[in-house]
């Protein structure tokens, strides 16, 4: 691997332990890897492995036992504004306008009103919501909502994207169909990503890399670096090269996600 | 037919009543009032010594033309708005405190859902001996009484925030206010303001009550002289009033919510 770039974000040995009940657990365990600037980055993993505390360790917001995650050099200690988030959860704010969710972080950032709007307006255009500006999230659908905090985290033009299974409350048709979308909007911006995900294929479908975790002790497995062309139109997402790819992250993380079930099983009973 | 059938298919809904709904319920007013009206003139009424709504009327400018009603008011206003005052800050604070210390919430909400259903006028007694007789004992009996909701109401509101909420808050870098202003607040307002109007009903519900048993001043004071006095038409011309009132303050509260929530207009 080439030596880090400036907007490169770099995990070293990122490691968390918890403590519950006296005993410590080792929740992820010497987590390393880099996204290149530019790149689309999924983690893949199944329930419980610590994709999402992974994800809250580089976005600044929870803070490593040990390790540490840098970009350009500098060590990421706290929340970052160019750095953005979606969660998945709907975390949109029901009493503001569609345009004044999105323009929510430049609002923070202290950005004037009318340039924010400008701004928030566009990005509206990107994210094909233009003509909803004035709704209320209320009004819209669980994918368009996905798609005003996805406005509201570009618009910051952030050097990376953070993604924490953005799509897992949505239903598998609608899943599908905003997954094209970020793909199409993710060609305009080629902002840095950082996706989370359970899903084999939504991991294929829209990543350079995927990075692979195993069950608790969480460490990454396996990088499989997926070089399908792009535009992935339909033509390459039915192709059989996008199949082997399913099929080989499957292999890899099948006995994770048959042991992962077990030990659920186990704390369940 | 039972009410619950089904089996046969609904019949289409009836075309929308034609009235507009205000003046439906003026219609009921009228209709209630006339029933009054009809059952004392009749003399259905007559054992409970109530006079005709038309009597009260009659007499409602002398007593509105007086100034010992607007003291009265004034008192009464006053002490409702000292208790909520009171009660909006410490329930407010107190809430807030409680949703920031889950386990200190844990130990002392047994207390506090428990204090809810506690009759505070009871201790209205120990506070007459306590402070004398005066508005201290009612400010304090009617801000013991509003305290309760809004404080309950303000750790649910606070406690089930939306962690993404919480998440955006912290990942977009917002400063402690900010977030407050701009994402938890407004997030929480849904059942905070609720809390609040309930706060100043039982303000004022205690604050007459007190005024009821023992005082020297107050709508409720007045209430009971003129019942003691035997003077129907006065005691009755003065509920009137303080009906007007307590609905006229609850219809501001729900402006003022219409108002602070955005997401309802």
């Amino acid at each position: 691997m080439s030596a880090p770039g400036a907007g490169d974000v770099v995990m070293d040995a990122v490691t968390m332990t918890y403590h519950s009940q006296g005993r410590p657990t080792v929740a992820i365990q010497n987590a390393s890897g880099t996204i290149g600037r530019g790149r689309f980055v999924s983690i893949l993993g199944p329930s419980g492995c610590g994709k999402s505390t992974l994800l809250d360790i580089v976005a600044g917001l929870t803070a490593p036992t040990s390790g540490q995650v840098r970009i350009g050099g500098e060590r990421v200690t706290a929340p970052r504004r160019d750095f953005a988030m979606v969660f998945q959860d709907d975390s949109t704010l029901h009493w503001r306008t569609v345009l004044d969710n999105v323009a929510l972080g430049l609002e923070v950032a202290g950005v004037p009103k009318a340039e924010r709007r400008a701004r928030a307006y566009d990005m509206l255009g990107l994210v094909g919501l233009r003509g909803f500006e004035n709704h209320r999230p209320r009004q819209l659908s669980g994918g368009m909502r996905q798609r005003v905090a996805i406005a509201r985290a570009l618009v910051m033009e952030p050097a990376m994207l953070l993604m924490d299974e953005p799509f897992g409350a949505l239903d598998q048709q609608t899943r599908t169909l905003v997954g094209i979308e970020l793909l199409r909007i993710w060609e305009e911006t080629r902002t840095s990503v950082l996706f989370v995900t359970h899903d084999i294929r939504e991991a294929v479908t829209l990543s350079d890399e995927v990075w692979v975790m195993s069950r608790r002790p969480s460490t990454i497995l396996d990088v499989v670096r997926i070089d399908l062309p792009r535009p992935r139109d339909a033509e390459v997402l039915r192709g059989p090269e996008f199949e082997t790819y399913v099929n080989g992250l499957w292999d890899v993380i099948q006995a994770e996600v048959a042991s992962a079930m077990r030990e659920q099983e186990r704390a369940a009973s | 037919m039972s009410v619950l059938n089904l089996d046969r298919p609904r019949p289409p809904a009836r075309p929308a009543l034609r009235v507009p709904a205000w003046a439906a319920r003026a219609a009921l007013a009228a209709a209630l009032l006339a029933a009054w009206q009809l059952a004392v003139a009749s003399g259905a009424a007559a054992s409970a010594g109530v006079p005709a709504p038309l009597e009260c009327l009659r007499r409602l400018p002398e007593v509105l033309g007086g100034a010992r009603f607007w003291s009265d008011a004034a008192r009464s206003l006053l002490t409702t708005a000292e208790a909520f005052a009171a009660a909006a800050l410490a329930g407010l604070a107190g809430g807030a405190v409680l949703a920031r210390f889950p386990l200190v919430a844990k130990i002392l909400e047994p207390y506090l859902v428990g204090a809810y259903a506690v009759p505070v006028v009871v201790f209205y007694p120990t506070f007459l001996v306590v402070f004398g007789l005066g508005t201290v004992p009612i400010v304090l009996t009617a801000f013991l009484m509003a305290v309760v909701p809004v404080l309950l109401t303000t750790m649910v509101a606070l406690g089930e925030l939306r962690p993404a909420h919480r998440k955006l808050a912290r990942s977009l870098c917002c400063t402690r206010g900010q977030a407050a202003r701009l994402i938890l607040l407004p997030s929480a307002l849904p059942l905070l303001l609720p809390g609040l109007k309930l706060g100043f009903v039982y303000a004022m519900a205690a604050t007459v009550g007190a005024e009821f048993i023992v005082a020297d001043a107050g709508l409720g004071f007045r209430i009971g002289e003129l019942y003691r006095n035997f003077e129907a038409v006065d005691m009755y011309v003065h509920i009137i009033v303080m009906i007007a009132f307590a609905v006229g303050c609850n219809s501001l509260f729900n402006l003022v919510e219409r108002i602070v929530r955005r997401d309802l207009t």
